[in-house]
């Protein structure tokens, strides 16, 4: 294993950035730590860095850092805001946790066989601690067979589907879909059932044997109980092309991703290698542990880095990435940009392409509200969304993202 | 030893008593020593500093005030008054937020 050099990035000449990527660690060593209570002398704009953390997820590290290395250093108005949230999402986390461990006992008393990923099985498995990740909804994945029967056992618990679907349809989704979303509406509580790892089947599609993953789950502590979960070599890649999905604008992803490398220190890596690279998702692999050692300081084995060193895109990608992940000016990656990204990350030009038209002319809901168009003639909209993408952001960001995928 | 976060109100309960944290109270500890309550019920939420939380463990694991204290004193190094006012107060708003069940 060889010692990272971080790569330390600032906004602007500002050091609230590097201040925040330093705080967003479970583990320091003497230099780190140092470095955090030197960036806490400079001019620090305390409401700025606030924000900056609740806008990528991570205030629970950034108070935990702060509070353990140096909460004199810190005004009493910020450290008490940081521990108000921080004690806050806590509670909520706890309260996610034992709705999700009631819904797995509902769930497997019924004879359906449920696996908890992300949300309170990957604060625990990664981060040691339920307090320190954020998270909205609970993710649970069954077998496709189960979903029906699992979608009627979260009606039972008063949970509704966030979108009603007509009954004839509901097969075809479960078809070409690999997930659907329930709220309660007396807790606020969000399940997100899956039945396959990414939210679409044919798009960003991620071929991974989802029943070879049933026979390798492992155990995590979780709420007082022991529950199975994803192992860390699939959980590394799921999570990687979770980050890439979203172009990585959140740092809580990055620290997903580092947190879960530094807590699973007997990682197969030449599994995880040979089985990226089988499902052609080496590129998106690659590209979340370039981001988690660049910018918190991941520790990866030397064969990883060479891998890395060779390719030159995801070098490039990373570039970008971290070039906007803190600009203000930049913020997150436009429409035209994220397809060209999505075209990108993958080895195989032909896997991007339904990424690349999913984003460019599949409509949204902005598009219906845009131009309200009866069901008969709604096949316009494929043609419709372009236009009018061009016509809110222009033809330069086409221009600047196909120059950069030049 | 630090302040316990929660004041007394008057109170009722004895030493030699045994308090059980109500069934529908979940916690978690963090490593500063600090902690979270939470009531399932009400979907409320108490944080817990250092003190508190070694008091709420030492509930947990069915010790009397007493021996709560006692702990209390060999932790942090105080005399047994303070300790057993600290458990006192603790327990005492604990119980008034129904996060205790009914002495036994």
């Amino acid at each position: 294993m060889s010692k990272p050099c971080t790569k330390v990035l600032k906004t602007d000449g500002r050091p609230e950035a590097e201040l925040l990527l330093y705080a967003a660690r479970t583990c320091l060593d003497s230099e780190e730590t140092e470095r955090i209570r030197a960036l806490v002398r400079e001019d620090i704009d305390w409401t700025y860095l606030l924000r900056l953390a609740l806008s990528h997820g991570v205030m629970p590290l950034l108070y935990r850092s702060l509070n353990i290395h140096c909460p004199d250093a810190v005004p009493k108005g910020a450290l008490d805001q940081l521990q108000g949230h921080f004690f806050a999402n806590a509670a909520r986390n706890l309260f996610l946790t034992e709705e999700l461990l009631k819904f797995m006992d509902l769930l497997e008393a019924n004879g359906v066989p449920v696996i908890p990923y992300k949300g309170p099985a990957l604060a625990a498995s990664a981060y040691g601690n339920l307090a320190l990740r954020e998270f909205g909804d609970l993710d649970i994945l069954v077998h496709e067979r189960d979903v029906p029967r699992a979608k009627d056992l979260l009606i039972s618990r008063g949970y509704r589907p966030n979108v009603e679907l007509p009954s004839a349809k509901e097969a075809s989704y479960i078809q070409f879909r690999g997930a659907r979303g329930f709220s309660r509406g007396d807790s606020g509580v969000c399940i997100d059932l899956h039945w396959g790892v990414t939210l679409h089947k044919k798009s960003f599609s991620f071929p991974i044997d989802e029943e070879r993953l049933w026979e390798r789950l492992e155990p995590v502590s979780l709420g007082g109980r022991t529950v199975h979960s994803i192992p860390p070599e699939e959980l590394l890649q799921i999570l990687c092309v979770h980050g890439s999905r979203h172009c990585w604008e959140q740092l809580k992803w990055i620290c997903d991703i580092a947190e879960l490398v530094r807590a699973h220190q007997g990682l197969d890596w030449k599994r995880l290698m040979e089985e990226a690279r089988s499902l052609h998702n080496s590129r998106m692999l690659l590209l979340g542990l370039l981001l988690a050692r660049d910018l918190l300081g991941a520790i990866l084995p030397e064969e990883v880095l060479q891998t890395m060193r060779a390719d030159r895109v995801v070098k490039s990608l990373a570039a970008q990435i971290r070039e906007r992940i803190f600009a203000e000016a930049g913020g997150p990656l436009r429409v035209f940009e994220s397809s060209l990204f999505y075209l990108r990350i993958r080895e195989r030009l032909w896997d991007g392409v339904p990424d690349f038209l999913q984003m460019v002319i599949t409509p949204d809901g902005k598009d219906w509200e845009f131009l309200p168009l009866p069901e008969s003639i709604s096949f316009l909209y494929y043609l419709l969304r372009p236009i009018r993408l061009i016509g809110k952001y222009g033809v330069n960001p086409l221009r600047r993202s196909l120059r950069r995928a030049a | 030893m630090g302040r316990p976060l929660v004041r007394q109100e008057g109170s009722m309960v004895r030493l030699d008593q045994k308090m059980r944290p109500h069934p529908e109270v979940v916690d978690t500890e963090f490593e500063s020593g600090e902690g979270v309550l939470l009531h399932l019920e009400s979907k409320t939420y108490y944080s817990l500093n250092l003190t508190g939380m070694r008091i709420w463990r030492g509930l947990k694991q069915g010790l009397t005030l007493k021996e709560i204290s006692h702990n209390l004193q060999t932790e942090f190094e105080v005399d047994e008054e303070r300790a057993e006012s600290s458990v006192l107060t603790v327990v005492g708003e604990l119980s008034q937020q129904n996060l205790l069940q009914t002495p036994e």
